[in-house]
């Protein structure tokens, strides 16, 4: 018998590790094979080198980058729940509004960006809405899967206690949607990232997308591959936060 | 009652009496489940209405006097076997006191699982979650939609034995859904049975006078020509018996 658990014992771990070390050594190799791959390709040891040597700029932009998307995921995941909501016990609201908002979905949100930053400007805004635009739509498509696959018996349970409403959200559809709104999380969380800094690549006075857009003008590879490797990062860590956000919701969740 | 523009349930008047075990019998699809929820005043009938202890249903939600058990134990699944029942008491504004929740647990067979979630647990374990959970507040009226479907026969031979127990004890009247004839036989003092197609009026019959089922036995006489009467009535035709086959390959 396995399960999901298997793939973290040492042996599983230490091929992985190898895997990426091997990577990396490959990667440092070819970076530093010629002086015309040097111009194109930062190795991680340059990359390494020039972020110990502009750690400063280097954090400023990292933090930056991530207030906006933590925020701009922020801003998706209200909405998309008050939304949410509102399709679910609205059903003409939801009628209406649900397939006008899945037909905008055709529009390629990255190319609202240049707009976006004409209409917010170059501060933060523009980028925390873009940021929330990218990553509102998954968390909304799960939360009212979620709140639409309820099972009625469970309502009903409530009904012949005559449960108010806040202990029916409360007891019945908030734990019975948690699989599908951390599922649109998961989705949305890296999508945040990525919404902030394509925002940034358009018009930006700090931030990873922006140091990423000047290196390529600046043909400056230790730059551009620090802010892919910050922009990993941060993609990492607020993935990271929604996977502790699940664990804190208790044994109930996580050990199903 | 019509679903749908079919009709489901037709001229169906029936009077339960207080403290009966009432088992409703039918083939698939015949209103088995429509009369229950309709009982429950879940559903609506198109015609007619449903009376308990002389209150329409609804009158009776929120004070614990009428029960559901459906299908799927529909616990809170956030909550623990404890949780679930001070949950209950709450919802109902009674206090939840420790020695009662005990009781209510090792009563249905979970002392020592009060810290379980619903995901630890088996389907008869979460069976017996909610009828601790029915029973909470000493329901006059239990309705039970199959509950115990998804059960070996065995363990839904227990369980049955365990709600009737509670039932006799609590004086409530229980009315449940069940396809197996014989089980209900077994744990009904009275049988709803409704003929398939609406070929014939629905009829209640009183077990009374049939001597107890042992488990695992034969059926005496009087409950086999009950039996067949009841086939004859749910299905539009009497059994075939002493069948013998040969299968030539």
């Amino acid at each position: 018998m396995t399960d999901s658990r298997t793939v973290r014992d040492p042996a599983t771990l230490l091929a992985g590790a190898s895997i990426a070390v091997a990577i990396l050594l490959g990667w440092e190799i070819l970076g530093e094979s010629s002086t015309s791959v040097r111009l194109l390709l930062s190795s991680p040891v340059r990359t390494v080198s020039y972020v110990i040597g502009h750690f400063g700029e280097a954090g400023q932009s990292f933090l930056y980058t991530g207030m906006e998307s933590l925020l701009g995921l922020a801003v998706a995941t209200a909405f998309a729940l008050a939304f949410g909501a509102v399709c679910v016990y609205h059903p003409r609201i939801g009628s209406i509004s649900f397939p006008l908002l899945v037909a905008s979905q055709v529009i390629p949100l990255v190319c609202l960006a240049p707009m976006i930053i004409l209409v917010f400007g170059p501060g933060p805004s523009g980028k925390v809405f873009l940021s929330a635009l990218i990553g509102f739509f998954p968390i909304l498509t799960n939360v009212v899967s979620g709140i639409r696959s309820v099972p009625s018996a469970s309502q009903e349970v409530m009904l012949l206690m005559a449960a108010p409403k806040a202990q029916v959200i409360r007891h019945v559809v908030i734990p019975h949607c948690m699989d599908h709104f951390f599922a649109g999380m998961r989705i949305a969380a890296p999508l945040s990232v990525i919404g902030a800094i394509v925002a940034e690549f358009n018009g930006a006075d700090i931030g990873v997308g922006k140091d990423i857009f000047i290196s390529a003008k600046r043909l400056e590879p230790e730059l551009m591959m620090s802010g892919i490797a910050a922009g990993a990062i941060l993609s990492g860590l607020i993935y990271g936060l929604v996977l502790l956000l699940e664990r804190r919701l208790g044994p109930w969740y996580w050990e199903r | 009652m019509s679903l749908g523009g079919r009709t489901v349930l037709h001229n169906l008047s029936l009077t339960i009496p207080s403290g009966a075990s009432a088992a409703v019998v039918g083939v698939s699809g015949v209103g088995k489940t429509t009369l229950l929820r309709c009982v429950a005043g879940l559903l609506t009938p198109t015609t007619g209405r449903v009376i308990i202890n002389g209150q329409p249903p609804g009158a009776l939600y929120g004070q614990g006097a009428l029960a559901f058990l459906f299908q799927e134990a529909c616990l809170w699944r956030h909550l623990t076997a404890r949780q679930t029942l001070e949950l209950t008491l709450k919802l109902y504004g009674l206090p939840a006191h420790n020695g009662e929740i005990e009781k209510l647990l090792s009563r249905v067979g979970l002392s020592g699982f009060d810290s379980y979630y619903p995901h630890r647990m088996s389907v008869g374990m979460k069976a017996r979650l909610a009828i601790a959970r029915a029973f909470c507040v000493a329901p006059s009226v239990l309705l039970m939609d199959e509950p115990f479907a998804a059960l070996d026969p065995l363990r839904r031979l227990d369980l049955n034995r365990q709600v009737q127990t509670m039932r006799r004890e609590a004086g409530c009247t229980v009315m449940w859904v069940t396809h197996d004839v014989v089980e209900a036989l077994q744990f009904a003092t009275h049988v709803i049975a409704l003929p398939h197609g609406n070929s014939k009026p629905v009829e209640l019959l009183d077990l009374g006078t049939l001597p107890a089922i042992a488990d695992g036995a034969s059926l005496p006489a009087e409950a086999l020509a009950m039996r067949d009467r009841l086939l004859e009535t749910i299905v539009g035709d009497t059994p075939v018996e002493d069948v013998s086959a040969e299968v030539v390959g």
